[in-house]
């Protein structure tokens, strides 16, 4: 195949020989048809890896992938290494088109959470920018949420602006609702006047985008004190960095900017002039503004007025006004503003510029005689006032003829002559420079005289490459150039060394990737090094001497004899490496003795000692011992695990070898002996080396053993410094080099990857729950800090198993984390599982789970669609269209952009007004394309909005916010590749109401199923529908007609059902509406029904409701005496819920209430602090009453007059001192606690002193405690 | 059932996703600082009238009104007005707890004026010697509500504030606050 052109190589950073390799990868690249991805090997050399994404950029046809090389890709944008996910990307980048929405949602994820904030570093900050680039191409927006997140970071600003520039430039392409959801957090950042920089790139955005019904609102903002930060800027320059200006004064100019650019999106450039003529007439008004009132006033009209000029040259900038005629008359306008602007000197630096700029490419759009006139007026302002240098370099541009730029102009002109930075040196010259050339325009050999410049612009300089005037621009201004996306800014990172280019180490050094081959099978003999050449007979005798005297000591079991061979044998094997004794020491280390001895000696050497020994022949050693069972004890098991763990760190060629070994210690190793556990946390270090997959393939059967021995590694500390914890996830470099021995939060990590992983392949569900269980533990420790890893919670959230276990384990509150976290980290994949799980009931799990897939947003839309238009079962379906349409269709209107009250202010609508009225000229079209071109915003939206608003807009319309009800059609947010039958498909729009209707009739259906998915169903949509009356914007949300309706019919139903487990669905069902139009119905039930527990679940909502009208009932029920006492203390409840305080003083009272329900009583007199001199009064005697000692009505009275006495009260002191007699500990703590309001007297010292005596240690200590904290 | 974008003061997360926890007025959240005088009456309002479950969640969603208006209602409420005083005079030791956090929340917004910040300080501080604040955890609260306002607290809140700032999470049912 030949390669057209070798693409832009040529551009890269790449040295000349690595060049031409990296073109013959190329080459050899596409003959193999390498560019099918899934052929590439991710670990190929790195000169390959940079060849293949070189030629991405050039012209190399794009690839579609194929959905397996999509689904590796996939993996691998999850992949915990930064270098492995940006390579993803950017390869994902080449495709023309991506459609996958798995793919497409792992990157909106990636964006959402990860290391938002973590310091990032360049592949880091790439990875990111890819991420949005990417996103922004194919258009996914839905992901803005994400973007959102980066456009706030603070930490990178080149994320910031990206994402920004992202919001700018695509929101009017964004779905309506997620546009209805951006736009008050924009106001957000702009009124919050937090970073500058995220309050700039809001205002940009909302400047370019914001409709014009949001025009009250930010004039509300600006005027109503209070509503922003009080106003107390001084300075009179308004319009740009005014850097005196207070946090007030800043976000006002910045909603000003807002409000100019709706004007002028709204009116084009007409508006200029008008606006021009009242800011003089406001600045040159004779009227003196004596309230603060008019004079805040007055400058907010000011700022208004400014901020709507400024705006004038972005908007002609990147109009082509060569075709218009109108040239000559924006140009007046536009000399009109800048003359007003200058005179009354609201000009900063960089607008002038701007200014000057725009007006130079006006006249020079002019033919040469129409120019003349200006450019005398012009010349006529030049002075010497700051910023005139600008003019005077237009005038220059203008007077060559546009032959050179500005920028050359000012670089070679002024700098050059006085690069002493003279200002007014160079303004003469240019003064004069300007006047010469005016001249030879004039006279008729112009030509000549302009001629005799050139060579001096011509001049070679080498000085102005340091500094230029005119680049220097303030770096807090953003203008709208900032917002263009210049593909070059990238491209010097792209090709720069280290980003693209992996190092060599980066693939391999993924964390699980194996680094050995899997070991040899060893038949017999051990393979052994050769020996030096030596006399061998010499030699062999020696040895076969030492072997017998070996032999011998260990027969005489004399340990130190054993001792004293060994260490010469020892001795001859290390410092000779001679082979003999080695063969010496294996004949004899099946002996428990010479295997304890052995090991005891080398585990005392140091680390340089230990090195010295053969790796290989230890590890033979070891086998041979292992065959003898050698852990007998604790202590030989742990030098053994010892032993194994340094040699497999120090020598990674062995660790296939070493773990073979650890396998077979451990097959071979007697479960009785004590040292047995080592052989298996012997095993584990070795793995933690890497798991080769015959490990896996092989000797699954030992997994679950091992991991029962393992799973308290999976105890991921929460006392350990998070911090210290969280750092330790993320930086793998540093993990080979961690001792097996230290427990750092590092190790922690990795023993909890490794077991959870193994634990995974094994399906050992005991070891998964535990870990879900600690990855909550872990999220919950962290997850109010920064300081939390989500692409390591999102790893193992994904994976199917543990969403498996995790799901099922749903009633115990240990796991409700576990969905929270699902939910909470967009974990897509589980949507499916769980849909299936809410499709089973019971309904509280049904709610949560649907709750946490609505919680997930869009995320979770393909597979909700896929599952309401494939499934099978139909409850599933109605599900999942009933996730789908609370996501896709919100039924809410944000409540910001409600109807506003406040009416748009007059300078505001009699400028609309003024110029809707002005002629409708030829000029119409210019100025359609002039705002469409400067607000990219305006490109797409219907024309719809404009007629409504060239109405003039009285105080009495304000515009109607659009109703997102109706504007987000759910094609907006369905995921491309799953558009093809959609339209006829579009499900169902049934308002809650009608859902809800929908219910109640298939509760009167005949089949028991149907009855009871229709309660599960009614239910839930109590609670929903509840939110969306409540939220409707009705300002008395409690006020709803609805829901008189369904407590009416459900009490209907109330009264028709007979089985228990139906009502008690239905009275959920009222309890879920939580309002009191449930109260009636309840009542009546309360009334009717002999049923204990529902009668007991009835008195519950009442209380949780703590209405006052349904006291009588609850008294009534309280003081019936047939009544079952347990219903009784519901009821007493309830009253407490209720602040019925004379009920329970009085059942307090009630000498002949049961002791339980007086006790209640007693209670709630303390919870509700009733300190009558009544309530008092009972207590004290209670406590006082010697009857009642001991018992627990007494403990009630001390406790509750801890809680309602007054502090001083010197009886209620009295009587709790006098009360301590004869008492068991605890009342007499509770006495010593009671004091804790109450005031120190002298007596109350006594008596704590006294307490302080007790013989009890709680007692002394309590009191001691309470004297501690009085002191 | 859309979650709202994290808020731009802190990032939030869910501390419950239950709908049912989550099926709670929203007016608040940004009507407050759209109208907030209406607000304001409608705040109380929805604390004398509603049911405790509704009450918690008004309490909770003040924390992110920022708004004087608000504010002072709430000053209102931790002090016993007469009005309120059945609200945070709560068996269950709630509605205090809440309080005190909505208005470090408000306090440490930035929003509200110097005076109102005084107003409140001065309140928390008075609000030690109530009977109804008597609850031990709720004690500790209020003394590192105290501290927090006045910038003396550093490091992790006690374990009392932290299991408060969980319920009072879920009671504003969108999420809880990054306080970072």
């Amino acid at each position: 195949m030949e390669i057209q052109q070798p693409t832009r190589i040529g551009r890269s950073s790449l040295p000349a020989p690595q060049r031409g390799k990296a073109a013959m990868a190329v080459g050899h690249a596409l003959e193999q048809g390498v560019f099918a991805p899934e052929k590439t090997p991710r670990s190929v050399r790195p000169d390959h890896w940079r060849a293949l994404t070189s030629v991405r950029f050039g012209n190399t046809p794009p690839v579609s992938l194929s959905p397996e090389a999509l689904a590796k890709l996939n993996e691998d944008i999850n992949d915990l290494n930064t270098h492995v996910r940006l390579a993803a990307i950017q390869k994902l980048f080449e495709q023309p088109e991506l459609k996958d929405p798995d793919v497409l949602r792992s990157l909106g994820r990636y964006l959402f959470y990860n290391d938002i904030y973590q310091p990032l570093d360049s592949v880091g900050v790439q990875a990111r920018l890819w991420t949005m680039k990417l996103l922004e191409k194919n258009k996914a927006f839905w992901a803005a949420e994400g973007l959102f997140n980066n456009f706030r970071e603070v930490g990178n600003s080149t994320i910031a602006k990206y994402a920004g520039a992202i919001f700018a430039r695509s929101y009017p392409e964004f779905p309506s609702w997620i546009q209805e959801r951006v736009r008050p957090r924009l106001y957000d950042w702009v009124t919050s006047g937090s970073t500058g920089q995220t309050s700039a790139i809001s205002t940009q955005v909302l400047m370019r985008n914001a409709p014009l019904s949001d025009a009250n609102y930010i004039w509300y903002l600006i005027n109503t004190p209070g509503a922003l930060p009080e106003d107390t800027s001084t300075n009179t320059n308004i319009y740009g960095m005014s850097v005196s200006a207070s946090e007030g004064g800043r976000i006002r100019e910045n909603l000003s900017r807002v409000l100019a650019g709706i004007v002028i999106r709204e009116r084009g450039i007409d508006v200029f002039k008008p606006v021009s003529d009242k800011l003089m007439a406001l600045i040159t008004d004779p009227v003196a503004r004596e309230t603060p009132e008019e004079k805040r006033e007055l400058q907010y009209q000011k700022r208004f007025y400014t901020a709507i000029l400024a705006l004038l040259p972005d908007t002609l900038q990147s109009i082509s006004l060569r075709s218009s005629g109108r040239i000559q008359e924006i140009l007046d306008t536009t000399l009109d503003v800048y003359q007003t602007f200058r005179s009354a000197e609201l000009f900063t630096d960089a607008s002038q510029g701007n200014y000057a700029a725009t007006l130079g490419s006006l006249m020079l759009k002019l033919p040469l005689e129409e120019r003349q006139p200006y450019v005398r007026q012009l010349m006529g302002l030049v002075d010497e006032k700051p910023g005139d240098n600008h003019l005077a370099l237009t005038l220059l541009e203008v007077l060559y003829g546009g032959q050179f730029s500005r920028e050359e102009l000012a670089e070679d002109y002024l700098t050059k002559k006085y690069h002493s930075n003279n200002k007014s040196a160079w303004m003469s010259t240019l003064k004069e420079r300007i006047a010469a050339c005016q001249a030879s325009l004039d006279a008729p050999a112009s030509e000549n005289l302009l001629q005799s410049y050139l060579p001096l612009l011509q001049e070679p300089n080498e000085i102005f490459q340091q500094e230029s005037y005119i680049r220097r621009r303030p770096k807090t201004n953003l203008s709208s150039r900032d917002f263009v996306f210049n593909p070059k800014d990238f491209e010097g990172l792209q090709t720069s060394e280290g980003l693209y280019g992996f190092d060599l180490k980066t693939p391999e050094n993924r964390t699980w990737q194996p680094k050995f081959t899997p070991a040899p099978k060893i038949a017999g003999e051990w393979q052994l090094e050769p020996f030096a050449e030596r006399d061998t007979n010499q030699e062999v005798a020696f040895f076969m001497e030492m072997d017998r005297q070996f032999k011998e000591a260990v027969n005489s079991g004399v340990r130190a004899n054993i001792q004293d061979i060994l260490f010469r044998t020892l001795q001859s094997w290390m410092t000779e490496r001679s082979r003999g004794a080695f063969d010496v020491l294996k004949e004899n280390i099946a002996n428990p003795v010479v295997f304890d001895q052995l090991t005891t000696m080398l585990w005392r050497l140091d680390d340089r000692k230990l090195a010295t020994v053969p790796p290989k022949q230890l590890l033979s050693l070891f086998r041979a011992a292992a065959a003898a069972q050698p852990l007998k004890t604790v202590q030989q098991g742990e030098m053994y695990q010892t032993l194994m763990t340094w040699q497999a760190r120090n020598n990674p060629q062995l660790r296939g070898e070493l773990l073979q070994t650890a396998l077979d210690v451990y097959r071979e190793a007697n479960a009785e002996d004590a040292g047995t556990a080592s052989a298996a946390r012997a095993l584990f270090n070795l793995l933690k080396f890497g798991i080769p997959d015959w490990f896996l393939t092989d000797h699954v059967d030992l997994l679950p053993d091992l991991l029962k021995a393992w799973s308290p590694m999976l105890e991921m500390s929460s006392t350990q410094n998070r911090r210290d914890l969280d750092w330790a996830f993320f930086s793998d470099a540093s993990w080979e080099t961690s001792s097996s021995g230290d427990r750092s939060s590092m190790d922690q990590k990795k023993n909890f990857d490794l077991v959870l992983q193994l634990a995974l392949k094994a399906k050992h569900r005991p070891t998964i729950e535990k870990g879900i269980e600690n990855l909550a533990r872990y999220y919950n420790s962290v997850r109010n800090t920064a300081y939390v890893d989500e692409i390591f919670l999102i790893r193992y959230l994904r994976n199917p198993e543990v969403v498996a276990v995790g799901l099922t384990q749903e009633d115990e509150p240990r796991f409700q984390t576990f969905r929270e976290m699902l939910a909470w980290y967009k974990v897509f994949e589980a949507v499916p599982q769980m849909i299936q799980l809410a499709g089973k009931g019971p309904l509280a799990r049904t709610a949560w789970l649907m709750g946490a897939i609505t919680t997930m947003d869009y995320y979770a839309v393909p597979e909700l669609e896929r599952i309401a238009q494939a499934s099978t079962n139909s409850r599933e379906q109605a599900l999942a269209r009933q996730a789908l349409d609370q996501i896709v269709e919100p039924k809410r209107p944000p409540e910001m952009f409600r109807p506003f009250p406040y009416p748009l202010p007059s300078v505001f609508t009699e400028l609309l007004a003024e110029t809707a009225t002005s002629p409708e000229g030829p000029g119409q079209p210019v100025e359609r394309q002039a705002t469409q071109i400067a607000f990219p915003g305006l490109m797409s939206p219907p024309p719809a909005e404009t007629p409504s608003a060239q109405e003039p807009t009285g105080p009495s319309e304000t515009p109607e916010a659009p109703p997102p009800t109706s504007a987000p059609s759910s094609t907006q947010v369905r995921f491309p590749g799953m558009l093809e039958n959609e339209g006829e498909e579009a499900p169902e729009d049934l308002s809650y109401m009608e859902l809800m209707n929908r219910s109640l009739v298939a509760f009167r259906s005949e089949a028991a199923e149907v009855r009871r998915q229709a309660l599960e169903d009614l239910m839930f949509f109590a609670a929903q529908f509840r939110e969306v009356s409540t939220a409707r914007g009705s300002d008395i949300p409690f006020v709803t007609p609805e829901k008189a309706v369904v407590a009416q019919t459900v009490s209907t139903l109330l009264a028709e059902r007979t089985d228990a487990g139906e009502k008690q669905g239905l009275l959920a069902t009222l309890a879920s509406l939580q309002d009191p139009v449930s109260l009636p119905p309840l009542v009546t039930f309360l009334q009717q029904e002999s049923d204990i527990v529902l009668k007991q679940q009835v008195l519950g909502i009442l209380g949780d409701l703590g209405r006052s009208e349904a006291r009588s009932v609850v008294r009534e029920i309280v003081e019936d005496a047939q009544a079952p006492v347990a219903l009784r203390r519901q009821a007493v409840r309830a009253l407490i819920r209720m602040d019925d305080r004379d009920a329970l003083l009085a059942l307090s009272r009630q000498e002949d209430a049961p002791a339980e329900l007086r006790l209640a009583g007693v209670e709630a007199v303390g919870e509700l602090r009733i300190d009558t001199p009544e309530a008092i009064e009972m207590l004290v005697s209670l406590v006082s009453d010697s009857a009642n000692a001991q018992t627990p009505l007494k403990l009630a009275a001390v406790n509750a007059l801890g809680q309602t006495a007054d502090s001083d009260d010197v009886t209620v002191m009295n009587a709790l001192m006098a009360a301590v007699s004869d008492e068991t500990p605890a009342m007499k703590q509770a006495i010593i606690g009671a004091f804790e309001f109450l005031d120190m007297t002298d007596e109350v010292r006594a008596f704590m002193t006294r307490m302080r005596q007790d013989t009890n240690y709680d007692v002394s200590r309590a009191a001691a405690q309470f004297l501690l904290a009085r002191q | 059932m859309i979650t709202l974008f994290p808020s731009p003061a802190a990032m939030a997360r869910p501390a419950s996703v239950n709908p049912a926890a989550r099926a709670v007025p929203r007016s608040l959240q940004f009507g407050a600082c759209v109208n907030a005088g209406t607000t304001a009456n409608v705040f109380q309002d929805m604390l004398i009238n509603n049911s405790w479950a509704e009450r918690y969640h008004a309490i909770a969603s003040a924390g992110r009104a920022n708004t004087n208006e608000i504010a002072e209602v709430l000053v209102k409420l931790l002090s016993g007005d007469n009005e309120l005083m059945r609200v945070i005079n709560d068996p269950s030791n709630k509605a205090q707890k809440f309080t005190l956090l909505s208005l470090v929340e408000n306090f440490k917004s930035g929003k509200l004026s110097e005076e109102m910040k005084k107003k409140i300080l001065e309140a928390v501080e008075k609000s030690k010697g109530k009977k109804y604040m008597r609850d031990k955890s709720t004690q500790e609260i209020l003394d590192w509500a105290i501290r927090e306002m006045k910038g003396e607290h550093h490091g992790d809140p006690p374990s009392a504030v932290s299991e408060a700032q969980r319920e009072y999470e879920q009671a504003r049912g969108s999420g809880s606050a990054r306080h970072a």
